[in-house]
Order: structure tokens, then C-alpha cells, then sequence
């Protein structure tokens, strides 16, 4: 079963379009949204969290597709916003209480737990709090009522890379269970590289691609060679070339990939900036 | 609705402070000066403003996205605060009335505890009746200039009262049954949840 489903998605505002979106987050899986500002990834969760209507499509959120029906689902949804949005003149104590009159599920072990793990002070009140606390304070109240899905948007961005690391941790341990899911947007490809199963690209509103992160792998190098070489790479398997003064590289299936050339396996990070980069000279 | 409840006193005793100043302020002077009745309104008014100052805020932290996002309905969200407003508007309610007492004890009026009451607590809600819609359909900075209108208002009469008794906090009360006074308020109350939950179940959340 999938924990999300986009089908057909589509979203207009003056001078933007979320154009005719289809992916999924399958259950257990871990799965990154990856784009430029601007893109369409806060819209697309902001769509997928029922705060914007969408103009077309329809989305189905842990099996229900009936919008009405999903404010009592979000007992079973973490989020974790770009802006986290908690009131800035509470202490940590206080938002607890907050949160535990509000969720059903509310683990207060769960978030001592949490607030020990990721060391978020409890003495300071949330605006006293650097951007990254902020972030963990966030991410601490999403995981302490046992949410099934956890929606993520660019959450880890600004913190430091041990909290990153720790909380990356976080949400591989949180992903054995099998009907655990994580949907996360962030700029920081190396570490979407690192914990998710799938990555769906946006640019400018538009699905690049959604694919198994090992497949990408698998299906793309990155060629090296004299810029007429390249050239004469099949145009329709090449991602994107660049050329340089001491030669030309390209992003390629592999399968067009001539013996003899130098190859290397591409990074996400790589494919990623190379898409956007041919989407831009398109 | 519990839990949205308790951060909004949270944060009112928190980041509304001078409120309760204000309202302190009001109390001392409206108990220890002789003849300063027009002083009452304040009491029933100010508390209802705060709802209004809490969307503002809300909106100023990004709040209302994120409470998007909880187990809630909008129309729990809406009316956790009208809920808000009407406690909020009790506690100034119940001060009023105090100050009420002490001047009718000071003067020798009759003292009439539950009508002085129900009379503050129904002037207190005009204020969030008429506010919290527009905010909800205009966003905070239009809001404000309503709710100076308002409490102008509220002020000129008073004012224009100040020579009545004590328990008769404006002149409207004297001509217009009691009962269709607080039925008419309680309606416009009702009226105004009733747009706004219906407002903000088909709005976007910015």
C-alpha cells in the first residue's frame, strides 16, 4: 500500500504552475522531493497537508482520498515546516502541554526522549532559540504521537551537520517499521542521497522524474571525453553535457555509454544539478 | 479544541503582559475613584480585542500553517478561538462587575449583580463579533482600524453616560429591553462564528 499518492496534481497561482503531478510514497519508504526554489515542493506538500486546495487531481493520503476526512488522519502525520510555525513566547514545557491536549497519541516519554536525543534546551522560550533548535523542537513534537507518515519541509536545513546526521538517523530507525513512511523536501541532496529510497525531481512545477534512488544509480553515468566524442553520444540517452577547456563531460543512460570512455557513477547531487541545468536550457 | 485553548492563555500571559496592566490599571482606578463608571466598558472591551491580537500574532508567526496541520478541524481551529474570546471576555466581565459594586456600594445604588454581568459580557462580544470575521476575511492590518472604530465608539458613549447610575453602563440598556439587548448580541455572536467557520473552511491557508 502506498502512504501517499499524487495523481495528476495541479495547482495555479499567477506566474506559477504545479503541472499534472503523479508519484507515490509506498509504505516503509523514505522518499526525497528534490528541487530548485521555486520548484513546487512546499506546494506540493502544502497541497498534500490540505492547507491549499488543488485545482485538478486528486491525492490520496493514507488510503483516504476524501479531504474531510483527513483532519482526524493527521493524528497519524508528523510535519515539520520550513517555518516549524510553534508560538515564539513558549518554553518547551509549555508547548508540551499544548501538544498533549491536542494529540491523542501524545508520548510524553517519547519527547523527553526526543529532547534528550536531539539537546534541546527547555529553559528558553521557542524564539530564544537558534533556526536549528527551532527545527529540532519541531521534529521532536512530530515524532512523539506516533505518527505512520512523517512530511518534512526542509526541515533539517540549518542544522549543523552532526543534528543532520543524528536526526537522518532519526528517520531510518523510524522507517523499519513497515508502515512507516517519510515524505521530505529538502536543498541538501547528500543527505537525501543517504536515507532515501526514492527521489522525485521538480523543476519549475514540473515531475522531472520519480525513481528508486539505487535505480537512478544504476541507469545514469557520467561520461568523460573529447567534446567530439560526446557529441556524437545518442542525443536522446544524454541528460546533459558540459563542455569545457580540457574536455567535455555528460550525464548519460548507460546503456549508451561507449566501451573504452572514461565512466563514473553519478551522484544524486550530480543527476539533480545536470537536469535542472538542461531544463533551464530548454 | 483543548490544547489550541491552552496556547492561547499560554500566550497571552506570556506575550501579552500589558494587558493585564491595562486591565489592572482600569480595575484600581474604576474601584478607588469615586463617579469613574464610564471606566466599566473598558473592562468588558479590551479583553475582547485579544482574540484579534492573537490572530495577528499567529499570523506573524506562522502559526495557522502549522495548526493546519494538526488532528483539528477549521472549524475547531475558529472556534477554539471564539472560545477564546468569550473566556477572556468573562474575566474582564467579572472585574467590571466588581468595579460595578463597589461604585453602587459607594453611592447607594441597588446592586444588580448578574444583569451588570450579562451587560459587560454581551458589550465585551460586539467587539470580537465584528472583528473576527473581518480579520479571517481580511487579515490582521484592516482588522485594526475596525476594532479603533469600535472602541471610539464605545468611548463616546460611555462617555455620553457617564452621569447615568452605576448598573447602567450604557444609555442603549435603559431604552431597549434587557433581554433583547443580550438576545441581539448573542445572535450577532452566533452569526459571526457561524461566517467564519464557513470562511475559513473554504480559505487557504497562507
Amino acid at each position: 500500500m502506498n502512504a501517499i499518492e499524487f495523481k495528476n496534481l495541479t495547482k495555479r497561482y499567477t506566474g506559477f504552475e504545479l503541472e499534472d503531478i503523479t508519484f507515490e510514497v509506498p509504505e516503509g519508504c523514505i522518499v526525497g522531493l528534490v528541487g530548485q526554489n521555486g520548484a513546487g515542493k512546499s506546494t506540493t506538500i502544502r497541497l498534500l497537508l490540505g492547507l491549499t486546495r488543488p485545482d485538478g487531481g486528486e491525492i490520496s493520503l493514507l488510503g483516504e482520498r476524501d479531504r474531510a476526512r483527513w483532519a482526524d488522519l493527521r493524528e497519524e502525520i508528523g510535519v515539520v515546516l520550513d517555518t516549524v510555525g510553534l508560538p515564539s513566547s513558549l518554553k518547551l514545557g509549555q508547548i508540551e502541554k499544548v501538544m498533549k491536549g491536542i494529540y491523542r497519541n501524545w508520548d510524553e516519554a517519547m519527547f523527553r526522549h526526543c529532547v534528550e536525543l536531539l539537546r534541546i534546551p527547555s529553559d528558553k522560550k521557542f524564539h530564544e532559540m537558534s533556526n536549528g533548535t527551532k527545527m529540532k523542537v519541531g521534529l521532536a513534537v512530530a515524532f512523539s504521537h506516533h505518527p505512520r507518515l512523517l512530511v518534512l519541509d526542509e526541515a533539517t536545513n540549518g542544522l549543523d551537520p552532526v543534528a543532520r546526521e543524528e536526526i537522518n538517523d532519526m528517520l531510518l530507525e523510524f522507517t523499519r517499521e513497515e508502515n512507516h513512511s517519510v515524505l521530505i523536501s529538502s536543498h541538501i541532496v547528500s543527505d537525501l542521497e543517504k536515507i532515501c529510497d526514492y527521489v522525485a525531481f521538480l523543476h519549475e512545477g514540473r515531475l522531472l522524474l520519480c525513481e528508486e534512488k539505487d535505480v537512478l544509480a544504476q541507469e545514469y553515468v557520467v561520461v568523460q571525453g573529447e567534446p567530439a566524442q560526446i557529441a556524437a553520444l545518442p542525443a536522446e540517452k544524454v541528460l546533459h553535457r558540459e563542455d569545457g577547456l580540457y574536455g567535455s563531460h555528460a550525464v548519460v543512460r548507460r546503456e549508451a555509454a561507449p566501451a573504452g570512455m572514461h565512466m563514473q557513477p553519478v551522484g544524486i547531487e550530480e543527476l539533480f544539478v545536470m537536469m535542472s541545468k538542461e531544463m533551464k536550457k530548454q | 479544541m483543548k490544547g489550541l485553548i491552552t496556547k492561547d492563555i499560554y500566550v497571552t500571559m506570556s506575550a501579552f503582559r500589558s494587558f493585564f496592566v491595562f486591565l489592572l490599571v482600569f480595575f484600581v482606578v474604576g474601584v478607588a475613584v469615586p463617579g469613574t463608571a464610564f471606566y466599566v466598558p473598558y473592562l468588558a472591551a479590551i479583553p475582547g480585542s485579544l482574540a484579534s491580537s492573537m490572530i495577528a500574532l499567529e499570523e506573524r508567526e506562522n502559526w495557522n500553517s502549522f495548526a493546519g496541520t494538526l488532528p483539528v478541524s477549521r472549524r475547531e481551529l475558529v472556534s477554539a478561538k471564539y472560545l477564546f474570546a468569550m473566556i477572556m471576555v468573562s474575566a474582564g466581565a467579572f472585574l467590571a462587575t466588581l468595579v460595578n459594586v463597589v461604585q453602587a456600594l459607594r453611592t447607594g445604588a441597588a446592586i444588580n449583580v448578574i444583569p451588570v454581568f450579562v451587560q459587560c459580557f454581551a458589550l465585551g462580544l460586539v467587539l470580537p463579533s465584528v472583528n473576527l470575521p473581518i480579520n479571517y476575511v481580511f487579515g490582521t492590518v484592516k482588522t485594526r482600524y475596525v476594532s479603533m472604530f469600535l472602541i471610539i465608539i464605545m468611548i463616546v458613549l460611555a462617555v455620553n453616560n457617564s452621569d447615568s447610575q452605576a448598573g447602567n453602563v450604557i444609555a442603549v440598556f435603559d431604552t431597549v429591553p434587557f433581554w433583547a439587548i443580550c438576545l441581539g448580541l448573542a445572535v450577532l455572536f452566533a452569526a459571526s462564528w457561524l461566517f467564519s467557520c464557513w470562511f475559513v473552511e473554504r480559505k487557504d491557508i497562507d
